[in-house]
């Protein structure tokens, strides 16, 4: 298990090689969605040649209409010139494009949502597919058997706020539209939901691609990382998170990976998550759906409901 | 491409009809949506289903709406559209071998894990890419093409333009939304239930929380107060009984109406609407008259109605942020059961409240709508009554004109009349 960083600044890249970081995600003015950080085409190729020993992944997971097809097209081919290392991507045209033009950087399909089972990754690896995010939304113990029964690579989020939805509408601007409101939408601005009658916070904001809601409490695996030597690629998200910090809660997590190896961890564990604490005193951590399932048959929704009641 | 019109004796008549495709959430509104005009009717399984809150059909009833469909020349697809977890794997596929035995004509599948089992069980039925996929572009098509499917379900987010041109660029069956509830977000790829909830939404438990109130903050500072409202994500419906001209000329393959939940009223209302609207442009597209369509289909709205991405980009008009926005019709009152010519008399049954003196329109795939002002009513032991307010109860109505089963009245409100 390695980590991988949804990273939020260029800055610190010698010190993440320090800590033997190797593995990062960046977006692009195209195609990109939730990225923490926007590069060009010419940083692409700087990272690449200043840090050879750095595996770099670009977010191609916008859902993509047919009016873009042939941009889409030639950025691909851009991204294969600058030798990027990999593309998260959640559009199985962005596959089949790569798979027509045979490129050789690695595919990791990310639909947020949708890869919860072994079975249907094994067909997509026949497909082309290199490596699978895991939908953050099922039990680790069902993450668990994907990993074991997998024979791609996988990645699950380990810490960092969560994806929530995405739209193709612009409803913030919708809504100031409605309400002649005025306040900026984009993510910088820092807008926030909060539905009725539930306590926690979303971040919502616009981009060319329509809306985008993550969760503002984030999840962390710092005291559970003992059970991820399924997964090969732990991500942490590092939107919504300061540069320094991003590092330093980076730094905690090698450290927990470290003790797992010389089998200190459940000691240290608390210790890194007393760090963690003082760290981000004002975030709110927890566990998303780790330990936690989700029902749907309407008989277990009633269930669940006279359960919260009593 | 494949020809759509053709000119027969000096007039343009369509030749690539499309399939009007509906939903039923039992069997009782499946019966409906064939006598009323569809071609095809989708519905959900017990197992592997989305809408658990749907009535799903088991496989006796999966059977006997098989045989119902064929016998009136219409096709039954079978919604496979969960998202599998691994506790979902195990009988998949001797329901999948099951369904095919029966007959069933297509299974809508979000899961290329079934895609795939579907293909390598070498099943007769077909295979339909769930909207729940998010698909808008040939090169989307082309892969699923490679895991041999037959029919690709358009994401709701499509647009005029992008549908002609992948209607130009691919063989393949094609299907498009034309009518009924639409997501906010993009379908398959929304977590809100989930975290809400705790409410699968890829596994058919969707709390529809995009359609609650939200409060907004900037910064910390809430925006919305009590002369603002809340901030929302409630689509409008989607109607596109206007722009079905558009659609027919492109060659689209299946148009498809939403709402296995929705009222037996509804599904008769829209489909009958639809189903005249396609078979008379069909027939002499080069002067059709589109005027009373859209007032018909208005009748079983119960959210206003927008044409969601197909004309334009939807804007806050796109939306619903009121529940005055919202107007649910309660005006459903009757079914006919069976008409006596002899005796001028219909047998109904009452599904709301109506009352002598007051108009019911009778709307049916058999005959134009017919009005009758109610002056009696009769209960089951022919006893005169002035209010129907039984939900179910058989009555009798006079009614100098014939109705037929399966007939549906509505009571007329006010400003209609």
């Amino acid at each position: 298990m390695s980590l991988i960083i949804n990273i939020n600044s260029l800055s610190y890249l010698y010190d993440y090689l320090d800590l033997g970081v190797h593995d990062f995600i960046v977006g692009t003015n195209q195609f990109s969605c939730r990225q923490a950080l926007t590069v060009d085409y010419i940083e692409l190729k700087e990272i690449k040649e200043k840090y050879p020993m750095i595996r770099l992944f670009v977010l191609v997971n916008a859902l993509v209409e047919q009016k873009y097809l042939d941009d889409l097209k030639n950025h691909l081919d851009k991204l294969n010139e600058c030798q990027i290392d990999g593309i998260i991507f959640q559009d199985f045209g962005v596959l089949q494009i790569c798979n027509e033009k045979g490129y050789s950087f690695e595919k990791i399909y990310d639909p947020e949502t949708l890869n919860t089972n072994h079975l249907t990754l094994s067909v997509l690896k026949e497909q082309g597919i290199d490596g699978a995010f895991l939908a953050r939304e099922i039990p680790l113990k069902e993450k668990q058997m994907i990993g074991q029964n997998c024979k791609l690579k996988t990645m699950v989020q380990v810490h960092g706020v969560e994806y929530m939805a995405y739209s193709k509408r612009k409803l913030l601007s919708n809504y100031k539209e409605y309400t002649h409101l005025d306040f900026n939408v984009d993510k910088e601005a820092q807008i926030e939901i909060k539905a009725n009658g539930v306590e926690d916070h979303c971040h919502i904001y616009e981009d060319q691609y329509g809306t985008h809601i993550t969760s503002t409490n984030q999840m962390c695996a710092l005291d559970v990382l003992n059970q991820f030597n399924d997964f090969d690629y732990l991500y942490i998200d590092g939107q919504y998170i300061n540069e320094t910090d991003l590092l330093e809660i980076t730094h905690l997590y090698i450290q927990a990976i470290e003790a797992i190896k010389n089998q200190t961890y459940n000691k240290e564990s608390i210790e890194l998550m007393q760090l963690l604490y003082r760290l981000t005193p004002n975030v709110h951590y927890y566990h998303s759906f780790l330990f936690d399932s989700t029902v749907y048959k309407i008989s277990d929704v009633r269930k669940r409901e006279e359960n919260e009641r009593s | 491409m494949r020809e759509v019109s053709q000119v027969i004796n000096g007039k343009r008549v369509i030749v690539k009809k499309p399939e009007l495709l509906a939903p039923a959430g039992n069997l009782e509104k499946l019966k409906v949506a064939i006598l009323y005009g569809a071609d095809a009717v989708f519905i959900g399984g017990k197992e592997f289903s989305l809408r658990s809150s749907a009535s799903n059909f088991s496989l006796d009833d999966i059977k006997e709406a098989v045989e119902f469909a064929h016998a009136h020349r219409a096709a039954i697809h079978v919604t496979c559209n969960i998202i599998l977890h691994e506790d979902n794997l195990e009988g998949l596929e001797d329901y999948l071998l099951k369904l095919d035995e029966i007959g069933v004509d297509a299974i809508i599948v979000a899961d290329p894990y079934i895609m795939s089992l579907a293909k390598k069980l070498n099943l007769k039925l077909e295979v339909h890419v769930s909207t729940q996929l998010s698909t808008m572009n040939t090169s989307a098509i082309r892969f699923y093409e490679n895991l041999g499917v037959d029919r690709v379900v358009f994401a709701r987010e499509v647009d005029y333009q992008d549908l002609k041109e992948v209607r130009e660029k691919v063989d393949i069956d094609l299907e498009y939304f034309i009518h009924g509830a639409m997501c906010i977000h993009y379908s398959g790829r929304c977590m809100l239930s989930n975290y809400f909830s705790r409410r699968d939404a890829n596994r058919g438990g969707c709390s529809q929380s995009c359609r609650w109130y939200y409060d907004i903050f900037e910064k910390d500072q809430q925006l919305n107060h009590d002369e603002i409202v809340p901030f929302s994500m409630s689509s409008k419906d989607m109607s596109l009984v206007d722009e079905l001209p558009k659609l027919i000329e492109l060659g689209v393959d299946s148009f498809k109406i939403e709402g296995r939940m929705k009222s037996l009223h509804y599904i008769a209302t829209v489909v009958s609407t639809y189903r005249k609207l396609i078979d008379t442009y069909c027939a002499d597209p080069d002067h059709f008259n589109k005027e009373g369509y859209r007032r018909e289909i208005e009748k079983a709205a119960n959210r206003a109605l927008c044409t969601g991405f197909f004309k334009d980009f939807p804007d806050s008009q796109y939306q619903l942020y009121n529940q005055r926005d919202e107007h649910p019709t309660q005006d459903f009152c009757a079914r006919v059961l069976h008409y006596d010519a002899s005796k001028q008399e219909a047998m109904i049954e009452q599904r709301n409240y109506f009352k002598v003196g007051d108009t019911i329109e009778f709307f049916s795939p058999h005959h134009e709508n017919i009005l009758i002002q109610v002056k009696e009513i009769y209960n089951e032991d022919r006893e005169a009554v002035e209010v129907a307010n039984h939900p179910m109860e058989i009555l009798y109505l006079k009614c100098d004109q014939p109705l037929f089963e399966f007939d549906m009245g509505r009571k007329v409100i006010l400003d209609e009349k």
